[in-house]
C-alpha cells in the first residue's frame, strides 16, 4: 500500500511538471492551429527554423542566460549562506528588522526599485556590463536564497559541529565534512530558486543590461506580448529547458542526499 | 576565539566576494559585440557627409526596436543589417524590446543620470506619443535630416510625414516606412463588411459578441476612438489644430451614445475589452470576427506565418482610415550617432524603399519617399511589386488616407473614453 501511494505521488507529480510544459511542444511545430481543432491543422518546422537562426539570437541569449545566473548562484551562496545561518541560529539586536530589509525585494515592485538604481549604476558605471545585471538580478534573487536557507539551518543542530571541532577538526574540515553534507539538500533547492528567479529577469535586464546583455527572456517576452505562439513556444522549449534538467538532477540527489541525512541523524 | 574564527571568516567571504565583483566588471563588454566603438567623450556633431562615412565605418549601432515580429526581425537582420555591412563596413546590433517604451524610459534615465554621451542607445524605431516625449525633453540628436543625401527622395513639404501625430519633425527624426489603418475581417463570417460607422453599429446590434476593441490609451483602440471623433465632427479639420476644448465638448457626446449604445452587443457584453495581441487570437480562433491594425499588410504577413486563417481580408471605411508614418529617432547621447545617421540614410535609399514594399521578400509597408522623386525606371518597379494576399491595393489606400490629429487631442480623447465609456 505504502509503494502504491509513493508510485501515486511520482506519477502525480511528474505528470504535473510535464503536462503543462507538452502543449507548448506540440504548439512549436504548429504552422496552423485554430479553435475548436485538438490538435494543428498544419505542421510545421517555421519556429525551429526561426530560432536556429542568427536572427533569433537564441544561442547567445542563452549563454548570457547562464553564465548571469550562474554568477548570481555563487554570489548569492557567498552571502547568503553566512546570512541565513546567523539568522536562524543567532539572537541579536534588529534581527527582525534586518528580517524585513532582506525580504523586502520580495514585496517592493521591482520597477520601481530598479529605475532608481539604473541611475545609480549609471553614475558608477555598472550600466550596460555584465557586472550590473549580475548585482541588478541579486537583488531578487537574494531573499529566495536566505528564505530557504534559514529555514535549512532552523532545523539545524551545530552539536554535531562542536563534537567534530572538540575532536580537533579545523573551520574548513567542519564545514566541509559536517555543515555541507547536512545542508547539501536545502543549498541545492535555494541555488535552484536562485538560477530561476536570475534566469526569469525582464525589465530588470533590459534596463540595466541596456540591451547589450540579451538573454532568453528578451527574445521570447516580444512573441508572447505578439501572440506569435509556434515562435513563443520553441523558445520557450529551450528556455524551460535548464530548469528540467536542474529538477530531474536536484531529485535524484535529493533522493541520496536525504537518506544520507536519515543515516546520520540515527547516529 | 570562536566568534573572532567567524569574524575572519565573515571578511574572507567579503574578499571573494569583492574580488569576483571586480573580476567582473574589468571585461565590461558582454559575448557577442566585440567591436563595440570606445565611448566617446562628446557627441560628434557633422556638418560633412564624408566624415559621417569615414566615422561609421568599422562601427556597431545599437537599434533599439519592437521586437515581437519574427518577419520584421528577419527583414531588419538580412535587408538592413546585410548592406550596412556590405557597404559601409557598419554591424547592425538590433536590440529586441518588448515595448518602444522601454527604450524612451532607458534615455530618460540616461538624462536623469546626467550621462551626456556614450549613451547605449543609437537608434530607435519610433513615433507619435514616444516621439513627442523625447523631442519636448530636448533628449534627440539633431536635427540631422538635411544631412543624409537621400533627402532628396523625401518630401518634407507633405503634412503627412513633416507632422508626426500633429508634432513637428524638424529634422529629429527621419522616415521608414508608411502605415495605414485597416480592419481587418474573416470573410467565412462576414460577407459584406460594414463599411461605414452607421453600418458598424447595426452589424454590431445584429451579432452580439462578435466586435470588440482594444481599450484606449492603447494606441490601436486609441485609433479607433479617435476616427470616431473624425466621424462624428464630419471632418478631420479641427483635430489638425491644437486641442480645443470647446470643439471637444460639441462633438464627445455623440462618440460616447455611439461607444455606449454597441457595449452591450461588444464580446463578453462589453464588461471587458481584450488586450490588442489577444485579438489576434481571438479572430484566429473565431471567437470574433473584426481586428483592427495600422498594418495594412499586416493580414498577408499572418497568413503567411501561419497566424490567421486563409479566409482574413481587410477594409477601409468609407470615411477613411488614420495614416501615419515610423520613423527613427537618434538619442541626444548616442555613442555612435555617425553608424545611425548612415542607417537612416539607407532606410531612405530608392533600393530599400522598393524592396520593403514587396510581401515576399520585403514587409509590405508602404515607402515613405515620394514616388514622384524615382526615375522612371524605379517608379515602374514600384508599380510592379506583387500586393499581399489579404492587402488592399495602393489606389484604395491613399484615397482613404486621412491625417493624424494632433498629439494634444490623443490624451483628452482616451481619457475621456475611461470615464464617459469603461466606468459607464
Amino acid at each position: 500500500m505504502h509503494k502504491f501511494f509513493r508510485w501515486l505521488l511520482i506519477v502525480g507529480l511528474v505528470l504535473g511538471v510535464l503536462l503543462p510544459i507538452l502543449p507548448q511542444f506540440v504548439w512549436s511545430f504548429a504552422y496552423n492551429w485554430f479553435f475548436p481543432s485538438l490538435l494543428p491543422q498544419k505542421w510545421g518546422w517555421r519556429a525551429w527554423l526561426y530560432l536556429i537562426s542568427p536572427t533569433a539570437k537564441v544561442g547567445e541569449a542563452w549563454l548570457n542566460s547562464a553564465s548571469l545566473a550562474l554568477a548570481v548562484v555563487i554570489l548569492s551562496v557567498l552571502i547568503g549562506l553566512p546570512a541565513a545561518r546567523a539568522l536562524s541560529l543567532h539572537h541579536f539586536r534588529g534581527k527582525r528588522v534586518l528580517e524585513w530589509l532582506i525580504m523586502a525585494p520580495m514585496i517592493v515592485p521591482g520597477l520601481v526599485v530598479v529605475m532608481g538604481i539604473h541611475i545609480l549604476f549609471i553614475r558608477y558605471g555598472l550600466a550596460d556590463t555584465f557586472a550590473g545585471v549580475v548585482l541588478i538580478h541579486l537583488v531578487p534573487a537574494l531573499p529566495y536564497f536566505i528564505l530557504v536557507m534559514s529555514g535549512v539551518f532552523a532545523n539545524y543542530d551545530t552539536a554535531l559541529e562542536e563534537t567534530a571541532r572538540t575532536l580537533g577538526a579545523n573551520e574548513w574540515r567542519t564545514f566541509w565534512y559536517i555543515t555541507l553534507p547536512a545542508i547539501f539538500p536545502g543549498l541545492l533547492i535555494a541555488a535552484l530558486f536562485t538560477f530561476l528567479v536570475s534566469w526569469s529577469q525582464y525589465i530588470t535586464t533590459v534596463l540595466i543590461g541596456g540591451g547589450r546583455i540579451v538573454t532568453l527572456p528578451m527574445v521570447l517576452f516580444p512573441f508572447i506580448s505578439a501572440s506569435n505562439h509556434p515562435n513563443a513556444a520553441a523558445i520557450s522549449v529551450v528556455f524551460i529547458l535548464p530548469a528540467i534538467v536542474i529538477f530531474i538532477f536536484t531529485a535524484r540527489s535529493l533522493h541520496q542526499e536525504a537518506s544520507a541525512m536519515n543515516g546520520l541523524g540515527r547516529l | 576565539m570562536l566568534f573572532k574564527k567567524r569574524l575572519t571568516f565573515a571578511s574572507l567571504v567579503l574578499v571573494v566576494v569583492i574580488t569576483l565583483l571586480t573580476g567582473c566588471i574589468a571585461p565590461a563588454e558582454p559575448t557577442g559585440n566585440a567591436s563595440q566603438p570606445s565611448p566617446q567623450t562628446t557627441v560628434p556633431k557633422y556638418t560633412n557627409w564624408d566624415d559621417v562615412l569615414s566615422a561609421a565605418k568599422g562601427t556597431t549601432v545599437n537599434w533599439f526596436m519592437w521586437g515581437g515580429s519574427d518577419t520584421i526581425n528577419a527583414h531588419v537582420d538580412t535587408a538592413i543589417g546585410g548592406p550596412l555591412k556590405e557597404q559601409y563596413g557598419i554591424t547592425l546590433n538590433r536590440v529586441p524590446v518588448e515595448n518602444t517604451a522601454d527604450a524612451v524610459n532607458k534615455v530618460l534615465n540616461e538624462k536623469a543620470a546626467g550621462k551626456a554621451h556614450g549613451g547605449s542607445i543609437d537608434l530607435i524605431w519610433i513615433n507619435g506619443e514616444n516621439f513627442r516625449t523625447l523631442k519636448e525633453a530636448n533628449l534627440l540628436y539633431g536635427p540631422f535630416t538635411d544631412l543624409l543625401p537621400n533627402r532628396k527622395f523625401v518630401n518634407w513639404d507633405n503634412p503627412a510625414l513633416a507632422y508626426d501625430f500633429g508634432q513637428k519633425v524638424d529634422g529629429y527624426e527621419a522616415p521608414w516606412a508608411s502605415f495605414q489603418w485597416v480592419m481587418e475581417y474573416n470573410t467565412k463570417n462576414v460577407q459584406t463588411p460594414p463599411k461605414t460607422f452607421e453600418a458598424l453599429k447595426t452589424w454590431i446590434a445584429q451579432h452580439p459578441g462578435r466586435f470588440t476593441y482594444p481599450a484606449p490609451p492603447n494606441h490601436v483602440g486609441s485609433a479607433f476612438v479617435r476616427q470616431l471623433f473624425y466621424w462624428a465632427a464630419g471632418s478631420p479639420d479641427i483635430f489638425l489644430q491644437e486641442f480645443d476644448q470647446a470643439a471637444y465638448d460639441k462633438v464627445a457626446p455623440q462618440v460616447w451614445d455611439y461607444l455606449n449604445a454597441i457595449k452591450p452587443n461588444l464580446w463578453h457584453a462589453g464588461d471587458t475589452y481584450p488586450e490588442l495581441a489577444a485579438m489576434t487570437d481571438l479572430i484566429a480562433n473565431g471567437e470574433i470576427d473584426f481586428n483592427m491594425e495600422y498594418d495594412a499588410n499586416r493580414a498577408s504577413t499572418y497568413i503567411k506565418s501561419g497566424q490567421y486563417p486563409d479566409s482574413m481580408r481587410t477594409f477601409v471605411f468609407d470615411s477613411g482610415t488614420l495614416a501615419n508614418v515610423s520613423y527613427v529617432g537618434i538619442p541626444y547621447n548616442a555613442n555612435n550617432p555617425a553608424g545611425a545617421l548612415v542607417l537612416a540614410n539607407l532606410l531612405a535609399s530608392p533600393d530599400y524603399q522598393i524592396a520593403l514594399t514587396d510581401p515576399e521578400t520585403g514587409l509590405g509597408w508602404m515607402v515613405a519617399i515620394d514616388p514622384t522623386r524615382l526615375s522612371a525606371e524605379e517608379q515602374a518597379q514600384l508599380a510592379k511589386t506583387p500586393r499581399g494576399v489579404a492587402t488592399l491595393p495602393s489606389d484604395v489606400l491613399s484615397s482613404h488616407a486621412i491625417p493624424e490629429a494632433r498629439a494634444s487631442w490623443v490624451k483628452p480623447i482616451d481619457d475621456g473614453w475611461t470615464a464617459n465609456v469603461l466606468k459607464k
